[in-house]
């Protein structure tokens, strides 16, 4: 005979507990941390070298970088002196909160005064959105060659985001991409509604996402 | 590909059940998520076949039930449950809407011998 055994236990459970350990760390020592969330080739190393020119000398941050394989995206940021952990997965296709909890050890390190936290997650929609790593807040990232139905595709990331970064703003003519749509999109799944349109490369919009970053930083 | 993790999750829980409740055999897990976690069932199945090959767990069926997501209204006020793209029942409008967001995946009921 077979019975029945009522169970609620959350799968995540161990993720979650390294991510609550991140998180209290955090806290304690009055860091912020933005999760970067978006697809591969989204631009969000370019994103964050943009970012970091433009942060450089008011806010003390660090980077950890994920990737499958390789450091080339921590050299890219090593390269504006800023303090890099690079973490690869291997075969995994997000970051787990263990992996950043030793990534953060290394990385208070580095540069004990730090303020922020950039979190470059393995290039993917769907999986980094599903593990909390202890963030402060995810940021997604899409780029306007990716197309403005990405959002409802995939709508647990850009519901759960506190902002969102449309990037490569200067390749929008050469696309179909209808920023009106993509803004009517995210605002039906997301509360905050937050949005930056920009061009990491050329500059154009990122002097308000760097001054989001700052005020972020600065929240109580 | 995160499903490999939700597996290693899955089996985890089963085991720490199995110490609580002695029980031989399991012929069904339920998951129990809401509509916007990215868990498919199909996927966790083939990852949790080739995981519990030669062990107790072997044989077991995964069963993912998706709970209805909590909306609220912000021009209304009306509260109410629905899928992904909801639209407000009494105003009929979509844009509006705020979510409650929990996104947990859990194992929620097992149907063992």
């Amino acid at each position: 005979m077979s019975q029945k055994i009522s169970v609620m236990t959350n799968i995540l459970e161990a993720n979650d507990a390294w991510a609550e350990q991140n998180r209290a760390l955090l806290q304690k020592k009055n860091i912020r941390m933005l999760n970067i969330i978006g697809s591969p080739g989204s631009g969000k190393t370019t994103l964050l070298e943009r970012t970091a020119d433009l942060l450089k000398g008011t806010v003390f941050f660090g980077v950890i970088e994920g990737d499958l394989a390789t450091t080339k995206d921590a050299k890219r940021l090593q390269k504006k002196n800023v303090p890099v952990i690079q973490i690869n997965t291997g075969t995994a296709c997000h970051l787990d909160a263990h992996m950043v909890h030793q990534a953060l050890q290394g990385l208070l390190k580095k540069q004990p005064k730090l303020q922020l936290i950039f979190v470059e997650n393995i290039g993917n929609l769907v999986c980094p959105a599903e593990f909390d790593i202890g963030e402060t807040a995810k940021i997604a990232v899409l780029s306007v060659t990716e197309g403005d139905d990405k959002i409802p595709k995939y709508p647990l990331l850009f519901s759960s985001c506190k902002a969102l970064v449309i990037t490569k703003l200067d390749l929008l003519r050469h696309t179909n991409f209808s920023v009106a749509a993509a803004r009517k999109e995210y605002r039906k799944v997301n509360v905050s509604k937050k949005q930056y349109l920009l061009d990491s490369i050329s500059g154009k919009g990122t002097a308000e996402w760097v001054s989001f970053v700052r005020s972020f930083v600065q929240e109580k | 590909m995160h499903e490999v993790s939700l597996v290693e999750g899955i089996i985890d829980v089963v085991n720490r059940e199995k110490k609580r409740t002695r029980f031989k055999k399991v012929l069904t897990i339920e998951i129990g998520c809401g509509p916007y976690n990215c868990v498919s069932e199909e996927s966790l199945q083939f990852y949790f076949d080739m995981a519990v090959r030669s062990t107790y767990l072997h044989g077991a069926r995964l069963v993912v039930r998706r709970h209805l997501q909590q909306f609220h209204c912000r021009v209304c006020g009306t509260s109410f449950k629905g899928e992904i793209d909801p639209v407000c029942p009494v105003c009929k409008r979509s844009e509006d809407v705020d979510m409650s967001m929990d996104n947990s995946i859990r194992v929620t009921d097992l149907e063992v011998e």
